[in-house]
């Protein structure tokens, strides 16, 4: 009965993992995808005001107005980018709605997305379900798992239509430099492709490292739609509440999908979500801690035998190299899990390239990766 | 070396080793080393304790928090009053407060009774004392940082 392009797209490994750790337990899990504190509180004030002035309806397809003017006065004063509210920004359930919505609005059959990896598990089944191709363009740990211009040059055919950009990266944890982000666009311009900019990791970067919005750049505010949300910034996953902003024509197209298939973003994480511009502190505070998580995980990590991991600077995660150890990353995962019941996602769930790490999330207490690195210590992977 | 951060942390946790203080504010163990030994004879530093849940161990201990009005004296203001009372074992708290008391007090003894003989026969006949205000404590939610409760969030573990 299941379509033939739905029955081929494998489970995502994080998936996988997730079943076998479910099923244990006294795991410690540095599996997280999602940060571990509160959503801010004037936020939850917000939201309680609107269940308890029942403000129970839809609101316009594009999102609440006053929603979309808070989005585009950020974009242009932190993001340097040039969005009107009325036209060119669509408040999506989630950032993953507005991936897919990007795809489906951009793409025809059979055409091609480049996507750098490792990265984010659902880039390259959103392309399969467009019916289109997605390449991947491996980036390297020796290029601080940076993707490298001459890659992707390699990589484009006459079918290509557009790049996916994810700085900061979930696995990798890299940051894009703006240098990066200047030979993407080079590129995009002289091939006439559209960039796909996911940067809902945006607020979570150390060592003083600065974000770049690739729409920014000469020429490329028309040709990307920058994606993003308030899921991994504000703690607010579960709200399920992110946007796309691009040019109104791509807009209007992602509209027309959104309006037929989800009508509305949540109704009471958007008027939430209005109050976002007050938690400044909060999200400083966040940073703090994870910073802090991210040294001592990293340090840890590094007294393991057969692992060396690199100081990241971006996300909540930390993307070890385990090939000392001679073991296959599932392997190590499971031994992980079944020898120490500390649990990981092996690196290949975000792409071939991904073989020979784990990710580790420090998205959870100083005491959980203490915890987790005194039960690694014991932890003897070998063939 | 971000110093707050530091203190910060060791708050959080005063088990905390020096080699993990040190790579979680990016800095050598000699310089956190030197940085904590600066911090604690400077008074920065005050203590390391542990906070227990004695309810757990049906230890059947007592506290109140008690609100103090004080007549000030001269020149000495409340500090005679509050030096006294910090010198007292069972007190593990002494603030100057504003409001319609002057000080708070916390206590600490074996039982209701204890929490009693220290009102009747210390605080109350204090020079300076003029009335006190003892607030039994029935139930500990969360006491320095510390939740004395199972939290309900619920994450999925792999994400």
């Amino acid at each position: 009965m299941i379509a033939e392009r739905v029955r081929k797209v494998p489970y995502s490994g994080i998936r996988k993992f997730f079943d076998l750790v479910s099923k244990r337990k006294d795991v410690v899990s540095l599996g997280v995808g999602e940060p571990d504190f509160p959503t801010p509180e004037p936020m939850k004030r917000a939201a309680h005001a609107c269940i308890e002035e029942d403000i129970n309806g839809y609101t316009s397809n594009y999102g609440l107005i006053e929603l979309r003017e808070k989005i585009s006065k950020k974009l242009k004063d932190e993001n340097g980018l040039e969005y009107d509210p009325e036209s060119q920004v669509l408040v999506t359930t989630g950032t993953s709605e507005a991936l897919d919505l990007a795809f489906r609005a951009l793409l025809n059959p059979g055409e091609e997305v480049i996507v750098p990896e490792p990265s984010y598990v659902a880039y390259k089944p959103c392309v399969w379900f467009a019916h289109c191709r997605p390449v991947p363009v491996v980036m390297r740990e020796k290029d601080e798992f940076r993707v490298v211009p001459e890659d992707i040059k390699r990589a484009l055919t006459k079918k290509t239509k557009a790049i996916i950009v994810a700085s900061p990266n979930n696995p990798t944890g890299s940051v894009l430099r703006k240098k990066d982000l200047e030979e993407i666009a080079d590129i995009a311009v002289e091939h006439d492709l559209a960039v796909i900019s996911d940067e809902l990791y945006e607020y979570l970067v150390y060592d003083g490292v600065r974000h770049y919005s690739v729409g920014s750049l000469n020429g490329m505010g028309e040709r990307t739609i920058t994606i993003n949300g308030f899921s991994k910034g504000y703690a607010f996953t579960g709200w399920r509440l992110g946007y796309a902003a691009g040019s109104a024509e791509v807009i209007e197209a992602m509209m027309k999908i959104h309006q037929y298939t989800m009508l509305s973003a949540p109704t009471v994480a958007q008027y939430a979500a209005l109050s976002s511009d007050k938690c400044g502190k909060y999200v400083r505070d966040m940073v703090r801690e994870y910073d802090s998580r991210r040294r001592l995980l990293v340090k840890g990590l590094n007294e393991l035998n057969g692992v060396s991991c690199r100081l990241p600077k971006g996300a909540f995660y930390v993307f070890p190299n385990i090939q000392g150890t001679g073991l296959k990353s599932e392997v190590f995962g499971e031994r992980m899990l079944d020898e120490a019941k500390v649990a990981v996602v092996p690196g290949n769930s975000f792409g071939e390239s991904g073989e020979g790490y784990v990710r580790c999330s420090y998205s959870v207490s100083l005491e959980t990766i203490k915890e987790a690195l005194e039960r690694l210590r014991t932890f003897k992977p070998s063939f | 070396m971000d110093r707050l951060r530091l203190l910060e942390l060791l708050e959080a946790d005063a088990r905390v080793s020096k080699s993990e203080l040190a790579a979680m504010v990016g800095a050598g163990e000699k310089e956190v080393e030197k940085a904590l030994k600066e911090l604690s004879e400077d008074g920065v530093i005050r203590g390391y304790k542990t906070v227990i849940d004695w309810r757990r161990l049906h230890a059947g201990k007592a506290t109140a928090v008690i609100q103090v009005k004080v007549v000030p004296q001269e020149k000495l203001g409340f500090d005679k009053v509050c030096g006294e009372l910090a010198k007292d074992g069972r007190v593990s708290d002494v603030f100057i407060t504003s409001g319609k008391y002057d000080l708070m007090v916390t206590v600490h003894a074996d039982n209701i009774d204890g929490i009693s003989e220290f009102v009747t026969e210390k605080l109350a006949p204090m020079k300076g004392v003029t009335g006190t205000y003892t607030h039994i404590l029935l139930k500990e939610f969360k006491r320095d940082g510390a939740v004395f409760y199972d939290a309900k969030r619920k994450r999925l573990p792999v994400s």
